[in-house]
């Protein structure tokens, strides 16, 4: 799948989009989520996303030993807010472009 | 010079001649623009660039709306404002400041915070609304209202390095709940730092998208949002999808006419 970022999250992960393949051979060694089933959660995605970047995303987006997701970023799947789907908890294909952008507020 | 052609279109020929010459406008794009009513609701950072602008633009009308005054740490990016305008409101000083430049715009300055109770005159009243303010609340309450009255919303907004851009068209577009409005809080604590040219840059895209707005040509951004990150000089288009069950859009999108048909009549809800 395609992992895109806006805003500081270019600078956090050092790439405005990135793909972490979810439906590789489980042996493949492609990424961390490749899995033979296809169940995939977003949650396993910024699980392996924080593998990847380690302590900015780990920080600033997402924690996975307390399972905790920053309240300052919105997760949009195919343009859609997770709140609006099932949260972490929501399953992802290959072909799913996941962004994540920052709350944007001032004036 | 005011002059009248053979079309009976009186416009500013010397003031706007950068602009008629360019194609898209023209003295019927002109003329167009000097008949216009835009609400901006927010003179600060973002208010700043984008009132000049529309200013400049020859917009006939602009109704400024804040109920804020001027503070010291308003001033590296409100260039609206003066050291000496500390603790004065924003809406009235900034009205000035217009009409000093453009002493032909007709502007008026409303020092309210935008409520429920003067929203819907105010958004009912006028052609384009423009969002230029630094908090959710009041974005998600303007976005419902363009919803009921079928207005163009233009939004923008700053964070450090970054803002964002959109076009908000009820009924076409997704709008403002369908992305941002899982819940009215907001999720900033403490206010949030900017770099002032940011601001400029974000007011200047939201002054440039009412424009081609008013002026009738194609949505440039057509429901998709833009970011601007200064961090590597990138403009990035975010393409959202509309929620089916937001309780602002979702029954737009099943009448046949667009925003731009249904600008006139006013929805059954608000009557």
């Amino acid at each position: 799948m395609t992992i895109k970022y806006y805003a500081q999250l270019i600078d956090w992960t050092g790439c405005t989009q990135e793909e972490l393949p979810v439906t590789a051979e489980e042996d493949s060694g492609i990424s961390p989520v490749s899995v033979s089933s296809g169940k995939v959660s977003v949650r396993m995605v910024l699980s392996a996303l924080e593998s990847r970047h380690k302590e900015p995303f780990k920080v600033n987006i997402y924690d996975s030993a307390t399972d905790t997701l920053q309240d300052d970023f919105f997760i949009l799947l195919n343009g859609r807010h997770l709140a609006r789907l099932q949260g972490l908890d929501t399953l992802v294909s290959d072909t799913d472009i996941l962004s994540v952008i920052p709350v944007t507020e001032a004036g | 010079m005011i002059q009248k052609d053979k079309n009976d279109l009186f416009i500013d020929d010397t003031r706007y001649s950068r602009q008629i010459s360019l194609p898209g406008i023209g003295r019927a794009g002109q003329f167009l623009l000097s008949q216009k009513r835009v609400l901006v609701i927010g003179a600060g950072g973002l208010g700043s660039p984008l009132l000049f602008a529309l200013a400049g633009a020859g917009i006939g009308h602009i109704t400024i709306v804040d109920s804020d005054t001027v503070s010291e740490s308003n001033l590296n990016r409100q260039f609206l404002y003066r050291a000496a305008d500390i603790g004065q409101q924003k809406a009235r000083l900034a009205s000035e400041r217009l009409l000093e430049y453009h002493p032909d715009l007709s502007v008026d300055p409303v020092c309210e915070l935008l409520s429920d109770v003067n929203a819907p005159g105010l958004i009912q009243t006028h052609d384009l609304v423009i969002a230029a303010v630094d908090n959710r609340q009041t974005r998600i309450l303007i976005n419902k209202y363009c919803c009921i009255f079928r207005k163009v919303l233009v939004d923008g907004g700053v964070r450090a390095f970054s803002g964002y851009a959109a076009v908000i068209e009820p009924g076409r577009t997704p709008c403002y709940h369908c992305l941002f409005g899982i819940d009215e809080k907001s999720r900033i604590k403490d206010p949030p730092g900017v770099l002032g040219s940011i601001a400029g840059t974000i007011g200047s895209l939201e002054a440039t998208l009412a424009v081609i707005m008013l002026l009738g040509l194609k949505n440039p951004l057509d429901g998709e949002i833009m970011y601007f990150h200064a961090g590597n000089m990138s403009f990035d288009r975010l393409k959202i999808e509309r929620d089916p069950k937001c309780p602002h859009c979702s029954a737009l999108w099943k009448q046949p006419s667009g925003a731009a048909g249904a600008r006139e009549k006013e929805p059954e809800s608000v009557k």
